[in-house]
């Protein structure tokens, strides 16, 4: 399949919502822990 | 998930094409409020969220792609469905029965997807024929056990 291997993730969640409001998507909200 | 799943080339485009994603580090103090404001107790933890923040669905724990996967466009159907998008979710919910017919979600996708169809419809068999479906493909799971009163 084409397409990127990788991706960037935003930290700022009101930015996310900002440009899902935009791009008509949704947001994909990862808690995570780094250890 | 950073290691394994999200590097896979067919999440990673499923995740960019129908989402805009977001990651809280919940160690480094850095999400306390958004933390707080989702109730957030464990990792890994993954909100499916609308523009307004409303939250339509999640889940916990590892899940290696394959799985992963058909779990997150699951998770969007229900969104869709949530929206009253009620074709969209049926587009989406089939083809995680196209793609992935034995993964942990696919009995949930059988379910809705019978849902979705009767919302859409508004004839019965729309929702008993496809839960037929279900019975038929996933006698021993929980979403056969879901909707065993029609039986």
């Amino acid at each position: 399949m084409t397409g990127p291997s990788s991706f960037e993730w935003l930290s700022d969640l009101d930015e996310a919502r900002k440009m899902a409001q935009e791009q008509g998507k949704l947001v994909l909200l990862d808690f995570f822990s780094p250890t | 998930m950073g290691a394994v799943t999200y590097p896979e080339a067919s999440v990673a485009e499923t995740i960019t094409r129908r989402f805009v994603p977001v990651q809280v580090n919940t160690q480094d103090g850095s999400g306390t409020e958004i933390i707080a404001r989702y109730r957030q107790v464990w990792t890994p933890d993954l909100r499916v969220l609308g523009p307004d923040g409303f939250e339509y669905h999640a889940w916990n724990g590892y899940l290696p792609p394959y799985e992963f996967l058909p779990r997150l466009l699951v998770s969007q159907a229900h969104a869709l469905l949530r929206q009253a998008r009620d074709v969209d979710a049926a587009k989406v919910l089939d083809d995680v029965l196209r793609r992935f017919p034995s993964s942990h979600a696919a009995p949930e996708a059988a379910y809705y997807l019978a849902v979705a169809r009767y919302r859409h419809s508004h004839q019965p068999e729309d929702l008993l024929g496809n839960w037929e479906r279900l019975r038929h493909l996933y006698p021993g799971s929980v979403w056969r056990l879901k909707q065993s009163m029609v039986e």
